[in-house]
């Protein structure tokens, strides 16, 4: 601090001082309760800023090395906890990528449904949390009605709203319900509306503009050379999208559009999510079409890897072994190492997983997508004011649980 | 030495070998239920079947009637005959397709559904879970579910052979280990077996009981969960179990032994033979194996004499215990048969407190017989007892 009797001289009214170093987080709700900012500041200017992550830290890929494969799928729930579906999608699309296991017709539409459900969640979230920091309440909670209705779908899917665990290796861990395609009937244009009302509540808002136009800029060049992906990236104008660049499961038969941005600022990165909700939906719609009715779920021919039916565990010698086995040893993953990855609801979520042949992973390497957009919050920030990265933040869609692992 | 060739891999044997004793030599597994390397050959598991080619001879040929997937139906075709391979001997130049071959692969996974049609759901409750042959070869080779949906046969459960062992019918494959075990090497052939194809069963000669001092052996070499130790039935889950080498405590012998212990508790639930042909080949008797009882059984756990704490100990005694840990003022941690287990600090010694105390008085009694003779050893003196034995 200056001290007080400073000889002023009349002259000169330059103050001489120093920048203010303020820390931000990790108990400032809008950090999440997860990440502390340092910030250097020259008056309300951001001249410095330096992002430290970490603190939802719980050591989960070393967790996974004790475990079996399939005990992996918990703790995939806590990465990106607002959509656990696509975390619990995108593993098992690695360690089936790394078995050479073609999982059944229906279980590919199914995993999509519950995917897009899952990615839905994770935009209004991301959305509704972002409006709500800059002080709009009312579409906060407008939006997390909307999230209720594929809560309640998911749980009667799955039998849990956030941590479901549902994806297994070869399968999942129940067949679709008889009344998925009905429920989702009735939840796609109940969330389609809600959406619609929650983006006219906030696009004519003067001041909800006016915080997310120009504020947290990002040039697609420097975007792709940061390592961003999904929404952020698009945002910035690059159209990668896992799931249209490299289809999996059964993206490829589905008819959906890439939303992009222009400027790569937070109002750009705002629209592409709620772009792909709408877009979300529509693949929802032509699944209700053209999902399979029946058939199997899980992956027949594999039962080295793939659990049997409970009532085989529980009247024949042979599904008992079958299970004790799967169980107590854990499936065993061809020896090997695989790099897989899928479109998560930040961007490219990818497992990079290494197998000794054993019923444990020996290695689970998860490449975070937030944490490239993160890295680069510094970059986004600089010259902004202290209030702009309250909303900036809002848009990388850091997530604890993904980000720090 | 004379070599034969096992999946294209050239396998030396001594004169007599039988295929599957060269290949355990060269640590090639052949799957085999009823083979034993220190017992006689029964060759009536079939699972090790494999096929033979010998030098210069025809390989032998079944006719049979197979499935053609185009035509729809059955043709004639051509099977190698298959031969056990603990029964067959080696013979120089002589090739054998054991996991490359599409019919033994189709034999083994038949006789496993086979041995698996009438056994019962017992895993959760076996005591052979989880280093059961049965679950191992389910895996490796046969990973089919049930066909036949009949109600199995029932056979006598539980039924108690003597003081040491109990045996379930049901579970059994009749591999016949445990009858020749008794015969050959026991010399007492007590078990038998009786009536025939899936009705028979291993039973107790009449009017006897499973006795002697080479009972428990049986368990051991039983493959699957029918003969279980009364004494380590349903006292661990064995995947919770970790082994280490040790010896046999009992006797001078010094069987060679693998320690089961519990990692979470530091108690040991079994001792179990581990081969070494020079000393114990592959058995243990039954003192020995029960020896592990010994760990936990009448252990010191507090000091020996009576009503004597340190605070009522004569002032000389208080300042020989002073300084000293816990632990070895008791005098345990000294002694460690069972040496593996003990660097983890869970095994001690069985009557450390005694012999501590005994090896104590004979020191100190040395030291004062020593002193008494010979000043000079006694070093320099601490000041009060100079200046005592000045004025003295």
């Amino acid at each position: 601090m200056e001290p007080t009797d400073y000889d002023i001289d009349e002259s000169e009214l330059d103050l001489p001082t120093e920048p203010m170093r303020l820390a931000m987080g990790p108990s400032h709700p809008a950090m999440h309760g997860t990440i502390r900012m340092m910030v250097e500041c020259d008056g309300e200017m951001l001249t410095k800023v330096d992002v430290e992550m970490g603190f939802l830290h719980r050591g989960f890929e070393k967790m996974c090395e004790r475990g079996t494969w399939a005990q992996c799928f918990p703790y995939t729930d806590r990465l990106n906890y607002v959509s656990p579906m696509l975390c619990n999608v995108g593993f098992a699309h690695a360690v089936e990528k790394l078995a050479d296991i073609e999982i059944t017709e229906r279980c590919k539409w199914y995993r999509v449904v519950l995917g897009e459900l899952a990615r839905i969640t994770d935009h209004l979230t991301c959305n509704a949390a972002m409006a709500m920091e800059l002080g709009a309440f009312t579409p906060f909670l407008w939006m997390v009605r909307a999230r209720e209705h594929i809560w309640d779908l998911l749980e009667e899917e799955t039998g849990a709203r956030l941590t479901h665990s549902f994806a297994r290796i070869g399968g999942m861990a129940k067949p679709p319900t008889p009344l998925l395609k009905a429920r989702l009937g009735e939840v796609i244009p109940a969330v389609r509306s809600i959406i619609d009302e929650s983006m006219k509540l906030l696009l004519k808002n003067r001041i909800f503009l006016d915080r997310m136009q120009g504020v947290g800029v990002m040039s697609a060049a420097e975007a792709v050379q940061w390592g961003w992906t999904g929404p952020t990236l698009r945002s910035t104008g690059v159209a990668y999208d896992v799931r249209k660049a490299h289809p999996y499961l059964v993206y490829d038969q589905l008819d959906f559009d890439v939303p992009v941005g222009e400027r790569g600022d937070n109002y750009d990165r705002y629209l592409v999510r709620n772009e792909e909700m709408y877009q979300s939906l529509r693949m929802l719609e032509q699944c209700v079409q053209k999902m399979p009715d029946d058939g199997p779920i899980n992956v027949a021919d594999r039962p080295e890897i793939v659990l049997p039916e409970k009532k085989d565990v529980y009247t024949t010698i042979e599904g008992t072994i079958q299970h004790f086995k799967l169980v107590m040893e854990g499936a065993k993953i061809p020896a090997g190492e695989v790099y897989g990855f899928t479109e998560g609801g930040n961007g490219e979520l990818g497992f990079y997983i290494v197998s000794d042949g054993t019923g444990t992973p020996y290695r689970v390497r998860i490449r975070p997508p937030c944490v490239f957009v993160l890295q680069s919050f510094p970059r986004m920030i600089r010259g902004h004011m202290i209030a702009d990265v309250v909303p900036t933040f809002g848009s990388v869609n850091m997530i604890g649980g993904e980000c720090d692992r | 030495m004379p070599v034969i060739k096992i999946d294209g891999r050239e396998i030396p044997f001594e004169k007599g070998d039988s295929i599957i004793r060269a290949a355990d030599r060269q640590g090639i597994e052949i799957p085999h239920y009823c083979w034993h390397p220190g017992l006689s050959v029964a060759a009536n598991c079939r699972m090790c079947l494999v096929e033979v080619s010998r030098p210069g001879g025809r390989q032998l040929m079944l006719d049979v009637l197979a499935w053609d997937e185009e035509k729809k139906a059955y043709v004639p075709q051509k099977k190698p005959k298959l031969e056990p391979a603990c029964q067959a001997e080696c013979v120089e130049g002589m090739e054998v397709k054991s996991d490359s071959s599409p019919h033994v692969a189709l034999a083994r996974k038949s006789v496993q559904e086979l041995l698996l049609v009438n056994h019962p759901v017992d895993c959760p409750i076996c005591d052979q879970a989880g280093e059961c042959k049965l679950q191992d070869y389910w895996l490796e080779n046969q990973k089919t579910s049930k066909r036949m949906l009949d109600e199995p046969v029932h056979k006598p459960k539980a039924v108690i052979f003597g003081d040491t062992i109990v045996y379930d019918a049901e579970r059994c494959i009749v591999c016949t280990r445990c009858v020749r075990f008794m015969e050959e090497v026991a010399g007492d052939a007590v078990l038998e077996k009786r009536e025939r194809g899936n009705l028979s069963e291993i039973v107790l000669a009449a009017g006897r009981k499973l006795e002697g001092h080479y009972t428990m052996m049986v368990d051991h070499v039983c493959p699957v969960g029918a003969l279980t130790t009364r004494d380590f039935r349903f006292k661990a889950r064995v995947w919770f179990l970790r082994k280490s080498k040790t010896i046999c405590p009992g006797c001078a012998t010094g069987c060679n032994a693998w320690l089961d212990y519990d990692p979470r508790t530091g108690e040991v639930p079994r001792l179990r033979p581990r081969d070494n042909t020079d000393v114990n080949k592959y058995w243990m008797c039954d003192d020995g194996i029960l020896s592990h009882r010994r760990v936990q059984q009448d252990r010191v756990t507090a000091r020996a004499s009576a009503g004597r704490t340190p605070a009522s100990r004569s002032r000389r005694s208080r300042r020989r215990f002073r300084g000293r840990p816990a632990a070895r003022r008791q005098g345990q941690d000294r002694l460690h048969p069972l040496g593996a287990a003990r660097e983890r600090g869970q095994l001690r010694p069985r009557h450390p407190g005694e012999e501590a105390r005994r090896q104590g008085a004979l020191r100190r009694q040395a030291a004062r017989v020593g002193r008494r003779r010979d000043p000079a050893r006694q070093g320099p003196q601490p000041e009060h007892a100079r200046r005592h034995r000045g004025r003295g």
